[in-house]
């Protein structure tokens, strides 16, 4: 093992070595007097491309240092006061999908290109940090908690010893299923203001941007591995380091659980009530601000239905492909089971989307969009291990000789159920900004996007009008709420209460 | 011996809704005295962890007074108490020296004091090596024995333990009992002034206590207050100490009140009464029915013919006398069997039972369910007043959860339907969760 995690590390920092020399090496050759051919190389060339990463990597640091003090800041205030606790828990709900990208314009009003993206791309990391600490109160073992007030910690104490702790393993898988959505706000939002302004320089997202314009095809690709080098490296250098204290933290299968009531999708969601008010509100605010824009709303609203046919349509598509997956592999051993979660994931952080400009119709959009969400799904049919009880069934169902459509439809398809519904819950999250991206992305480079909302967007946003940039946020925002806890966590429990085979 | 603490009238409820409480303790009043350890006896829903919570000041009682020596108690008194629990609640990411220290976390002592308390204890719980690691390395004997060591860390005057070798093995269990005894009548664990032990298990109070309360079921009251009148060292095969252990368990066994309620039928004098009592559902046990079964099999073999010592049937079975207990309740709530003066004795039902064939033994079972819960006969009238012969698990559930908790009113509902499919009194849907009579054909 530890020989594994040695040449693991050492390739990363060979290759990151050899990145550096190699895009360096505009700097080192004519010092060496080395071959001229190779220095006139575009390669070596690029000022504009150190540039470009150099401001990534800062916006990148930023984004991750003022994740770390915000979320230091909210432990700090929860610590002191239930109150806030329970009006951040209702807060972040909403939060956690509201499409940030659309307030590019709106926050362009206030700071700059450099924070503007710090703060799109921090937004929803920070979320997904502090969510899991504030929704895990019912959670906590009672005998801990008791076991805590007899040994009279006050509440402050209880907080930093006994939620954070226990909410530990929850919020660092949060921050790493959140990563793929990082990387599309971080680098969405960068080629957007790219768009917006192309004379000044924004980061690697802008540098492909102008690649893909100047029909650079080795620009283009230089970007990608530049960004997949930052991708690479935070994940070694900030996710992986969370992951190593999983195990300390993870009471799941600690016998004090038992007392602990698994409360599934329902609580997270609210009375129906709540939630179609929320759905209606912002629906309502969305009406009111484009009053006060320029887009007539039938024609806004026959762009959202469209969109609403490619979130159904690339959910589906991505669904379909791993359940068959997924029942094919369905008795694969753990180590097998392991390795597919983990490249699984890694497809998921890839940035496909930065390839939606290179589109010209709507099957093709539908078909990428599924291709950069389905990896959640992957990560969640491969979430459990290799699963004794499961595999027993299979067995029974072949030894009866029941027709293998039968098994797949009876067994196998009731089996991965639960690990589907929770794929597309988790697949759910970024696809709106992924739509809103891919239309803007689309109509910029001459395609014909599915949904024109993007292009609306796209519009809006040159033009400055931002009445209606706050509509299609709050349009965007309504559907995205709607669907998620008024159909998929209801969809997703139903799911899980009948088909679960774990507690 | 002057009084530490002293409740007086406590009355504690449960909160069943807006409108409704469920007394678990009513009118309680002892004193717990310098210098002893105080036992309080008495099965599961007496009211023992209870009374705990409030003894800690973990919870306030609904009525009465706690009193810390001649004043009202307040909360820095409460902090001279420490309370063990059940289950060990050690913290699991926390190494076992980490878990001692964080009960001084809310002290004001230094971080030299602290190291000092921790190393002390450790050394005298005999926690020397364990420092470093994690409770799930450890055995539960040695989890529990940390958690001893938590609670005695603070150097508190009264230590209340709620039946904290309940979980453990047997031989762990009585390593930690001696040592802790040892440590007690060394005075090792100054300035320590009282114990206070709920537990279920008689020897285990007689063992250990110096004083037993003796509690009934809903709602906990005092029943016996029962001086032990052995010093320290205490030896179980000692004549005089089965003798006390016996005297003690007729005591219990006497005042079952499953015993009275299977006595009411349609003979009592007392309808009024009797219909009170019909509307009121008792707790089940998680018991199977097939043990049950068993149990009823092992006594009408050859050789027990009917009748045996409880103390030696649970020997017999592998068993610990408190679980055997129970199971012997509930055949004598079935009028299967009967426990007298220590002893579990078939009844003419019971060998019948034993004697008969499947059908008839599902007759017999389906007789005795009706006749003894109120409960069965309740669901199945409803369920034959039904046209559709059906109801909602549910509605059942909120009949229940008027009278018990709601984790009572669960396992309750659990156990009568796993009982009454055995008995084919009726079945259930756990996809629609619906109760429904069987196809009786």
């Amino acid at each position: 093992m530890m020989k594994v995690r040695f040449f693991r590390s050492s390739l990363f920092l060979g290759f990151a070595a050899c990145m550096i020399v190699l895009f360096s090496a505009r700097y080192w050759m004519p010092e060496l007097g080395l071959a001229e051919p190779l220095f006139h190389l575009p390669l070596f060339l690029q000022g504009v491309f150190w540039r470009a990463g150099a401001i990534s990597l800062l916006e990148v640091v930023s984004t991750l240092l003022m994740t770390f003090s915000a979320v230091i800041l909210i432990f700090f205030l929860s610590a002191f006061s239930e109150t806030l606790r329970i009006t951040l828990r209702s807060l972040m709900t909403v939060m956690g999908i509201v499409p940030i990208i659309t307030l590019t314009g709106v926050m362009g009003l206030i700071f700059n290109d450099f924070w503007n993206v710090s703060l799109l791309a921090s937004s929803t990391l920070i979320v997904r940090c502090v969510s899991p600490v504030l929704n895990i109160a019912p959670h906590i073992p009672p005998l801990l908690l008791k076991s805590a007030k007899a040994m009279r910690l006050t509440p402050s104490q209880r907080f930093w010893r006994l939620h954070i702790p226990i909410a530990y393993p929850a919020m660092a898988r949060s921050i790493a299923l959140e990563m793929p959505h990082f990387w599309i706000r971080f680098l969405g939002a960068e080629w957007l203001l790219s768009l917006l302004d192309p004379s000044r320089e924004h980061g690697l997202g802008g540098y492909i941007f102008l690649c893909f314009k100047r029909h650079d095809p080795i620009g283009f690709c230089e970007g990608l591995c530049a960004i997949m080098l930052f991708i690479v490296a935070v994940q070694a250098l900030c996710i992986r380091p969370f992951f190593k204290r999983i195990k300390r933290y993870d009471v799941s299968s600690s016998p004090l659980m038992k007392d602990v009531k698994a409360e599934g999708y329902e609580r997270l969601s609210g009375t129906i009530w709540q939630k179609g008010g929320i759905t209606v509100l912002f629906l309502f605010l969305s009406c009111v601000c484009f009053s006060f824009g320029e887009h007539r709303l039938p024609i806004v609203l026959l762009s959202g239905a469209k969109g609403l046919v490619l979130w159904g349509g690339s959910l589906g598509l991505a669904l379909f492909f791993w359940s068959v997956i997924g029942g094919m592999t369905i008795k694969e051993t753990s180590s097998f089971r392991f390795k597919a979660r983990y490249t699984a994931y890694l497809s998921s952080i890839l940035p496909v989307f930065l390839f939606f400009p290179f589109l010209r119709d709507m099957a093709a959009e539908v078909l990428l969009l599924a291709v950069t969400i389905q990896g959640a799904y992957g990560a969640s049919v491969f979430y459990r291990d290799e699963d004794q009880l499961r595999n027993s069934l299979i067995e029974v169902a072949h030894r009866l000789r029941l027709a293998h459509h039968h098994i797949w439809q009876r067994v196998k398809l009731p089996l991965l159920a639960p690990s589907l519904a929770r794929g597309t819950l988790l697949a759910s999250y970024p696809l709106w900004d992924l739509l809103l991206l891919a239309g803007m992305m689309m109509a910029s480079s001459g395609g014909v996007a599915g949904s024109d909302l993007g292009k609306l967007l796209l519009s809006d946003l040159k033009s400055g009008h931002y009445g209606d940039q706050l509509g299609i946020l709050c349009l965007v925002t309504a559907f995205s709420y709607g669907l998620t806890y008024l159909l998929l966590f209801p969809l997703c429990s139903h799911i899980h209460r009948k088909f679960r085979m774990h507690p | 011996m002057t009084d530490l603490l002293r409740l007086n009238d406590c009355t504690q409820a449960a909160r069943k809704s807006r409108q409704q409480n469920i007394v678990v303790v009513e009118k309680v009043s002892f004193s717990v005295k310098e210098g002893e350890i105080l036992g309080l006896l008495g099965r599961s829903g007496s009211g023992k962890s209870s009374l705990l919570d409030i003894m800690s000041g973990l919870d306030k009682p609904v009525e009465g007074k706690i009193y810390w020596g001649d004043r009202i108690a307040t909360t820095k008194d409460f902090e001279r108490v420490s309370i063990v629990l059940q289950d060990d609640a050690l913290f699991p990411w926390l190494t076992i020296g980490e878990n001692i220290r964080l009960a001084l976390e809310a002290s004001s002592l230094d971080a030299e004091e602290k190291d000092e308390r921790v190393a002390h204890i450790i050394e005298i719980m005999d926690l020397d090596g364990y420092e470093t690691a994690f409770p799930r390395e450890l055995s539960q004997t040695l989890c529990q024995r940390t958690a001893l060591a938590r609670a005695f860390v603070r150097k508190p005057d009264l230590v209340l333990l709620d039946e904290p070798f309940l979980n453990l093995e047997l031989l762990g269990a009585e390593n930690l009992r001696t040592d802790l005894i040892e440590l007690w009548s060394e005075k090792r664990l100054e300035p320590l002034k009282s114990m206070v032990l709920a537990t279920h298990a008689i020897e285990e109070a007689v063992l250990m206590c110096d004083r037993i309360l003796l509690f009934s079921s809903s709602p906990g009251k005092i029943s016996f207050e029962i001086p032990v009148p052995f010093t320290h060292p205490r030896n179980r095969e000692d004549k005089a100490f089965r003798a006390f252990v016996d005297q003690v368990y007729s005591l219990m066994t006497r005042r079952a009140p499953s015993v009275s309620e299977a006595d009411l039928s349609e003979e009592s004098p007392f309808p009024e009464v009797r219909e009170e009592e019909e509307e009121t559902f008792i707790a089940l046990p998680d018991l199977s029915i097939e043990v049950l079964v068993g149990l009823v099999e092992v006594l009408g073999s050859e050789a027990l013919d009917g009748r045996a010592d409880l103390p030696e049937l649970a020997q017999r079975l592998q068993m610990t006398l408190d679980d055997l207990f129970p199971l012997g309740e509930t055949l004598q709530l079935l009028d299967l069997a009967q426990l007298e003066d220590g002893d579990i004795i078939l009844t003419q039902t019971g060998r019948v039972f034993v004697e008969g064939d499947a059908d008839a033994r599902r007759d017999i079972m389906r007789t005795a369910l009706l006749r003894a819960l109120p409960l069965l006969r309740v669901i199945r009238n409803i369920l034959d007043e039904r046209p559709n012969h059906t109801v909602s698990a549910e509605t059942v559930r909120h009949i229940l959860e008027k009278t018990m908790s709601q984790n009572y009113a669960q396992q309750t509902l659990n156990t009568a339907i796993a009982w009454a499919r055995y008995a084919g009194l009726f079945s259930y849907d756990e996809e629609a969760d619906r109760l429904m009579l069987e196809n009786e054909d």
